[in-house]
């Protein structure tokens, strides 16, 4: 059907915006001082404790990886400045170019498949029964450690006792049951596949956020002019959600920058080198006495994902919340059953590999048996719940539930203030924008060669073996995702706002704390909840500042359950299981606030 | 006009309330405060950082601490276990920031031991060991040759820089009840073990069990076979970087060939290539696989399963190179002093104790294979090993058959990474063998900066 594509966004706006805003002068009140007036308003007091930390455990270690890509250096002997050798010994080699093919691979992939399959899996959602249920029970796998992921796909994709296999035996399909992971052709997909599943929660939680938003008052208009489901999805949803899906592509593309511990706990970058990718590559030369070819890997890798997010970057500023209703909106569920059905089986295909850990929990004795596990209730032990916990699981949380929180917290104490000074007090030019690229370029840490120099650092600093030696860092690198993401809310804000609260003598301290972030508050809660999963699942900065074991964490108390012998599937599936249900409750104290809407800007301008 | 007033009800966002941020403040430092461990009262720490890829040897590795200081009460040891990866890593990172352990259990394989040889950041022991006696408390000879290699790194030749306390052999794992349902005896030569494998297949058996998704398993079978064709005293030269030496030799594609043609032959387990080593074992333990290849690092796992299926199982040398078989024995791990470490004579205190018939016998129970003299101290009669005679087995092997070497533990980049991804790819078809040694002939020839791989068509 043809429809004025005018017509569903300009009539609602102009039914609910009141005439005397269009015919009132705007105010004079500067909200984007001149340069002096910046600098006497003091701005920098914003952005200093961000920056500060930022630029000591992020910038810093990354400006040191860039001059590590250019010596020689086995980290004991006195660096040589080899130029461009470092680089120019990648290139060539055969084996580089295949693990830069499957990380820019991965990177496209990870663009495009999780971000369509999380606004699949929303849209369901919306238009289902229980979308609190399901958007909770998503967001289980996003609460698991990398290491934990790997194993539960290890277990999944098992050609001996793995439930795919066993339910293409049952299908009398046994014999074409692939080899997902001793395939060379197939390795690559599976891990990508149990990669996204790890991530798609992530991204569904933001998008259900954005389509909340958007004002019923315009889909109801576009129904009743008789536009199909189509025609709604792509000049009414569609719109609506821009910002939503940059942060999405943001979060994926920064995650898929750092996948490591899934590839190299299943298949060590094999068989052959079939899951070869850029962080191994880089771990292997840095720690394998080549620290400037690592420090070169990272720094292509940093290239390869930059591009994607410098692209999405503009969708940030341009979401278009006039079609927002400023607070979540719980869309009628459909009079048809097959959202609900559709989003239960999406809901399965997530859940299962849970499912699958509580029956390895259970019957630990019978991974990997040829006959499997035979899910009867009277055999299942609770015995490895308790080992888990008399192994130190309760500390493990403990620890990890305040370092995580005290990061969450650290983020968005730090990381507001900064965005609010990008947004309102710092002029437009190219301060602001080298500001932004510098943020932008925090969202791709090389993990596995950036360690080096922060571990100097830290220990410099005298922070081993203290909480501070995590819970700063954690801050730091969190730091860039936060900002970034509250900058694109905040400047969605209508500048009349703060200009009013100016008029009425607001200083802009109290400009941030009384206008602003009230309304970023979905904003804020997303990088809350981001900050607090990275910190949640973080394994290797935990397990090299703990010098002295001190700090155990839940992924390092998980880890020891796995090993290349021996791999103890049954405690490590009961203690990945107790170790979710902590961040669960955290998850669902911020969902709300996560799902007002991403737009409250437009309630207050009506 | 209705633009919003800011006070009156704008309210302040709750995420940052600020008796959450004095809590969460408050408990951070509540945290680094409990982290602190206190030392005093004359106390020395011994800190260990202790390697191993076995989970339960993680469980028991606490027990070498705590029998330490039983007989040692002014010592207090820290012993934290990592895997060999992240052991690797934090020594490294510990070892140039001037911060390291008192003592580490160590891979004696690049980049372990020979990097830190080679920037000489381990402490020489060769005094401790003569003063202590640790060379009579170990295995005849044992201790001067796993020190042996350490020569090309820079060490000085006839010291001793790292000790080690277990062995890590490997052997042939059989199925007793199918040998003997086979009408077939412990084979002696290669033929006859080659004979065994189409007899195993048609009678519905899996000849070879393998899980090679991690790849070591099928690195030790081609280098099984290699000492099988080459004297170890060839090898041990060529591990020292022999400039004459190229994978390009007939012995070495005469390995490749035959493990390849016994992938083609379908004796290999079913999907190994999906198949982790683990998995693998469980699987032999299900009783339908004649012959397994394992390292003594599994025997954890061979006595769990051996426990919960009361399998009959036995172990042997591999056939050739002489009449007891061969059975390479490198790579095991070794204790090392760091030049920096706060503690180095409770750490030599420490070794010392290891090599104690106590700590022997407890390994012994653990499944291990003991570096120690067994003979000398009469270990081998001790009752527990009734209960396990595919242990005794393994020992007997141990001291009868030709002690093999590892080549890819040479001190070269990317040989062993370049080895176990060429052999994947061999056993699953998708290369030749003539690939294979020309891809570590590559590697080898270019010391680690060049690598080579085959293309997989419709690779993802």
């Amino acid at each position: 059907m043809s429809m004025p594509p005018t017509a569903a966004t300009e009539a609602p706006r102009a039914s609910t915006a009141n005439s005397e805003i269009a015919e009132q002068p705007p105010l004079q009140v500067p909200v984007t001082p001149s340069f002096a007036v910046w600098w006497r308003r003091l701005t920098p007091l914003y952005l200093i404790p961000a920056l500060a930390l930022y630029s000591l455990f992020v910038l810093w270690p990354l400006i040191q990886i860039g001059w590590l890509a250019l010596v020689r250096w086995d980290g004991f002997t006195p660096q040589i400045f080899i130029g461009l050798d470092n680089f120019s010994t990648l290139w060539n080699n055969q084996l580089f170019h295949t693990s830069m093919w499957h990380s820019v691979l991965w990177e496209v992939a990870a663009l495009l498949i999780p971000p369509m399959l999380a606004l699949g899996l929303a849209l369901l959602f919306t238009h289902g029964r229980a979308p609190t249920l399901f958007l909770s029970s998503l967001f289980f796998p996003a609460l698991l450690p990398p290491t934990v992921v790997a194993s539960v796909w290890l277990l999944m994709y098992s050609p001996v006792s793995g439930p795919l296999d066993i339910g293409l035996r049952l299908l009398g399909l046994g014999g074409s049951a692939p080899d997902w992971l001793g395939d060379p052709h197939l390795a690559l997909g599976a891990l990508f596949v149990a990669w996204t599943w790890s991530v798609v929660g992530i991204g569904t939680l933001v998008y259900y956020a954005g389509i909340a938003a958007i004002d019923e008052a315009f889909i109801q208009l576009a129904l009743m002019e008789g536009a199909g489901p189509l025609w709604r999805f792509l000049h009414v949803t569609l719109p609506g959600i821009r910002r939503a899906i940059a942060v999405v592509v943001l979060i994926n593309a920064a995650l898929a920058a750092q996948v490591f511990d899934l590839v190299f706990v299943t298949t060590g970058g094999g068989p052959g080198y079939a899951t070869t990718i850029l962080p191994l590559e880089e771990y292997g030369r840095a720690f394998g006495a080549e620290i400037g070819q690592g420090a070169a890997a990272a720094c292509l890798q940093i290239g390869v994902a930059l591009v994607p997010m410098l692209l999405v970057l503009p969708l940030l500023r341009h979401g278009d919340e006039t079609l927002s209703s400023g607070e979540e909106t719980r869309r009628r569920p459909l009079r048809s059953s097959l959202p609900t059905l559709a989003a239960s089986l999406g809901l399965l295909a997530i859940l299962f590999p849970l499912l699958w850990l509580l029956v390895v929990a259970l019957e630990p004795g019978k991974v990997f048996t040829v006959t499997g596990p035979d899910f009867n209730p009277t055999h299942w032990q609770w015995s490895s719940f308790a080992t888990v916990w008399n192994q130190g699981m309760g500390d493990a949380v403990g620890t990890s539930l305040l370092l995580a929180a005290g990061v969450a917290a650290g983020v968005i104490v730090l990381a507001a203030p900064a965005a609010y000074a990008l947004t309102y007090l710092i002029p437009t030019g190219i301060l602001s924008r080298a500001l932004l690229l510098l943020w932008l370029i925090g969202l791709l840490q090389p993990t596995p060669v950036l360690i080096i120099p922060l571990f100097h650092l830290l220990y410099g600093f005298g922070l081993l073996n203290t909480p501070w030696g995590i819970v700063f860092p954690e801050i730091a690198r969190s730091l860039p995702f936060a900002v970034l993401v509250l900058w694109g809310f905040m400047g969605q804000i209508p500048r009349e706002i703060l200009q009013a609260g100016a008029v009425d003598g607001a200083s802009p301290l109290q400009r941030m704390l009384r206008l602003v972030l009230p309304l970023t508050r979905p904003a804020l809660a997303i990088a809350a909840i981001w900050s607090f999963a990275s910190s949640w699942n973080e394994y290797l900065l935990p397990t090299l500042v703990s010098q002295d074991g001190s700090l155990q964490t839940v992924p390092t108390l998980l880890a020891s359950f796995i090993g290349k012998y021996n791999t103890q599937f049954g405690l490590l599936a009961a203690g990945s299981l107790m170790a979710m249900a902590p961040s669960l409750i955290l998850y669902l104290l911020l969902r709300r606030p996560s799902a007002t809407g991403l737009a409250a800007v437009e309630r207050g301008t009506r | 006009m209705v633009h919003p007033r800011p006070t009156p009800y704008m309210p302040a966002c709750s995420l940052i309330r600020p008796s959450l941020i004095l809590f969460l403040t408050l408990s951070v430092l509540l945290l680094g405060c409990g982290a602190q461990h206190a030392a005093g009262n004359g106390q020395t720490t011994l800190a260990i950082w202790y390697g191993t890829d076995d989970p339960v040897e993680r469980a028991w590795s606490q027990h070498l601490a705590r029998s330490f200081e039983a007989s040692h009460p002014k010592v207090s040891v820290h012993l934290i276990d990592y895997s060999y990866e992240d052991l690797n890593t934090k020594l490294q990172l510990a070892l140039s920031a001037g911060d390291p352990p008192d003592l580490a259990y160590v891979t004696p394989r690049g980049p372990g031991i020979p990097a830190y040889l080679a920037t000489h950041q381990l402490r020489d022991l060769t005094s401790a060991a003569n003063q202590n006696g640790w060379s009579a408390r170990l295995q005849s000879g044992l201790l001067a040759r796993y020190n042996r290699p350490f020569a090309q790194y820079g060490a000085t030749a006839g010291h001793v820089m790292a000790v080690p306390t277990s062995l890590a052999a490997v052997g042939i794992l059989y199925n007793k009840r199918l040998l003997s349902r086979l009408h077939l005896a412990v084979p002696t030569s290669l033929a006859a073990f080659e004979a065994a494998l189409p007899r195993a297949k048609a009678a519905g058996y899996v000849p070879l069990g393998m899980g090679n998704a991690d790849g070591w398993l099928g690195d030790d079978w081609y280098l099984t076979l290699v000492n099988a064709f080459v004297p170890a005293v060839t090898l041990q030269s060529e591990q020292r970087l022999s400039p004459d030496f190229s994978f390009a030799r007939p012995p070495y594609i005469r390995a490749g060939r035959l493990i390849h043609s016994w992938a083609q032959s379908g004796y290999f387990t079913r999907d190994f290539g999906g198949i982790d080593a683990q998995e693998g074992m469980d699987l032999f333990f299900g009783g339908k696989t004649l012959f397994q290849l394992v390292s003594s690092s599994q025997n954890s796992q061979i006595m769990q399963d051996e426990a919960r299926t009361q399998l009959p199982i036995g172990i042997f040398a591999f056939p050739g190179q002489g009449a007891d078989g061969v059975m390479p024995q490198s790579g095991y791990e070794g204790w090392i002093v760091p030049a920096a470490a706060k503690h180095p004579a409770t750490a030599v205190s420490f070794i010392t104790h290891l090599l104690t018939p106590n700590t022997a016998r407890f390994l012994l129970t653990q499944g291990l294979l003991p570096a120690h003299n067994l003979r000398q101290d009469g270990l081998l009669q001790a009752r527990h090993l009734g209960a396990h005679p595919w242990q005794r087995e393994y020992l007997q092997a141990l001291a009868t058959a030709q002690p093999g070497v590892y080549i890819d533990a040479a001190p070269i980049a990317n040989l062993n990474a370049t080895m176990e991804a060429n052999v994947q790819l061999l056993l699953q078809g998708y290369e030749e063998p003539s690939f294979l040694v020309t891809s570590l002939q590559d590697v080898y020839a270019s010391h680690g900066s060049h690598g080579s791989s085959a293309r997989i068509d419709g690779e993802f």
